[in-house]
């Protein structure tokens, strides 16, 4: 059924459609349910000490993840997955289901982004929808053993 | 004797933001802010059958190396917009030819300002292809809102 939904015509059919997947340092949510993003970015140094290998580490950025429907009516698993600069380790961050009612509906995700530290170096960001890859957001970290 | 297809080995870069905004801006630093993330539009009807209504956003698309490796994204690329009319008609074709991308950079972001006249309410599609290939259907959904009267006490 999913398959058939999938199936691309024209104009605005197929789907799901990924809209924004973006890190960035501010999301203003209005009102009228329009959104804001500030600054997206994709690197930060920490002028502290690097953490323990293995320490959750909170960062002050945000991630947004959104889709369109499309034509796809029905739910898909939206997977968030995080892997480390050495590529040995992935980790599942975040996983939902999310509805889709067709057309220009669609699913807005948001979330502070928190990783396990292993190294510094560039973690990537997986956003897997039914499996399939979306988008891949890098962030690099580094931390330069500084105290401001 | 059949033709032998043309291969690319650069891994194809993925998308990262295929939306509208009211605005979207650029730092100093090169970080970019998209502002008012739209997906509904609401104008006021043209004020004779015959005329069309003026839709002003931005398309804000951004696309990310796949790898984020030196070189991935070099070179030239061509972005091509497609739009659909509520009937289905295609409507406008607007193809950007990037300037050439050097070997140092891994994501590239463009803002294109549309200013639609439109005479249909209802959702306008905008397929986006980036060298062919396409990446993302953006919605926007035009809804023409009668002016208001004034009131007379």
């Amino acid at each position: 059924m999913a398959r058939a939904n999938r199936r691309i015509k024209k104009g605005g059919a197929g789907g799901p459609f990924l809209d924004s997947a973006l890190l960035c340092e501010q999301v203003i949510c209005e009102h009228d349910g329009t959104y804001s993003a500030i600054r997206m970015i994709n690197r930060i140094t920490f002028h502290t000490e690097a953490p323990a290998t293995g320490v959750m580490l909170m960062t002050p950025f945000w991630l947004l993840v959104s889709f369109k429907a499309g034509s796809f009516n029905g739910s898909q698993d939206l997977l968030i997955a995080i892997e480390d600069p050495s590529g040995r380790s992935y980790q599942p961050f975040h996983s939902l289901q999310i509805a889709f009612s067709g057309g220009d509906t669609g699913q807005v995700a948001l979330c502070q982004l928190m990783l396990r530290y292993d190294i510094d170096g560039t973690y990537w960001i997986d956003i897997l929808l039914n499996r399939k890859r979306f988008s891949r957001i890098p962030i690099s970290i580094a931390f330069d053993g500084q105290t401001s | 004797m059949a033709k032998k297809k043309q291969v690319n080995d650069s891994p194809k870069p993925l998308l990262s933001v295929a939306a509208f905004c009211l605005q979207v801006l650029n730092g100093n630093d090169g970080s970019f802010s998209g502002i008012r993330f739209v997906d509904h539009y609401h104008i006021q009807p043209p004020p004779a059958p015959d005329e069309r209504s003026l839709v002003s956003v931005w398309a804000f698309i951004g696309f990310k190396s796949r790898t984020f490796t030196m070189g991935e994204l070099a070179g030239d690329h061509l972005l091509r917009l497609v739009l659909w009319t509520p009937g289905r008609k295609k409507k406008i074709v607007h193809d950007f030819r990037l300037p050439s991308i050097s070997e140092d950079v891994t994501a590239l972001n463009v803002r294109i300002k549309l200013d639609l006249k439109v005479k249909t309410a209802g959702v306008w599609w905008t397929n986006v292809f980036l060298d062919g290939r396409l990446h993302a259907r953006m919605p926007l959904r035009i809804v023409f809102v009668p002016a208001l009267e004034p009131v007379n006490n």
